[in-house]
């Protein structure tokens, strides 16, 4: 393989591995500011004079065992059970599956179809509106001051109106 | 003169429609655009993982109703 293809495999996996991890990075700091935004509004919400709430202690109570043949043999118990079968591998996949179908119906799917048309044209439309403004507070002199620039014949003093302006 | 005027406003009308399609198209490529079209993505690729999770659950818990009452006709 000659040295150029080599480093150009190189690079690009090097800029997917910074990819991944500038994703990942941005992912934890929404996650951290999230956070903040909650215990802030918890904070607020909630005043320091008020009554602590009584917490709930779910006690786990010991599960029968029993001996057989000298082995100690814990007894499942229907819970553990049920557990056990919806975390086998194919029952995982069976229900991401269904998420995945639930997410793919057509109403969810035309629902966030439009939800990122609109989001889109919403900030299409912020931005066209900030840069007229931003157009529109220059002041005209400085569009004299380019024509000059270009070359042209010194402008006159006054510009010109159009008739009712 | 029927006819120039038809083919005067057809054209008008085609070159204000394509000059609006133009203009999006290049907004769409430009920096800002891109940024804006990444946004938007994000935010649908954050509603579409609400949606799987959202299904994953009411397919668990129908699940586990469902094993339970079998459990329970045993």
């Amino acid at each position: 393989m000659p040295l150029d293809v080599t480093i150009l495999i190189v690079t690009a996996v090097v800029a997917v591995i910074a990819v991944v991890a500038a994703v990942v990075a941005a992912r934890a700091l929404r996650e951290v500011r999230q956070l903040g935004e909650e215990r802030a509004a918890e904070s607020v919400a909630q005043p320091a004079t008020a009554e602590l709430e009584p917490v709930m202690v779910q006690t786990v109570e010991p599960r029968p065992v029993q001996v057989v043949e000298g082995r100690v043999v814990a007894t499942l118990t229907r819970q553990d059970l049920l557990e056990a079968r919806l975390s086998r591998p194919m029952a995982r996949l069976a229900v991401y599956a269904h998420g995945v179908a639930h997410a793919l119906r057509p109403e969810s799917r035309d629902r966030i179809t439009a939800l990122v048309r609109r989001e889109y044209r919403r900030r299409r439309a912020v931005r066209l509106k900030i840069a007229r403004r931003a157009l529109r507070s220059v002041p005209d002199e400085a569009f004299v001051k380019r024509a000059d620039w270009l070359g042209s014949e010194p402008p006159p003093p006054q510009l010109p109106r159009a008739v009712g302006e | 003169m029927m006819s120039r005027v038809f083919w005067m406003a057809t054209g008008a009308a085609a070159g204000a429609y394509a000059t609006v399609k133009a203009r999006r198209v290049a907004y769409r490529l430009s920096v800002p655009g891109v940024v804006d079209q990444a946004a938007a993505l994000g935010l649908g690729w954050r509603e579409l993982r609400e949606e799987i999770s959202d299904g994953m659950a009411a397919h668990e818990q129908s699940q586990y109703l469902k094993l339970t009452r079998k459990e329970q006709q045993r």
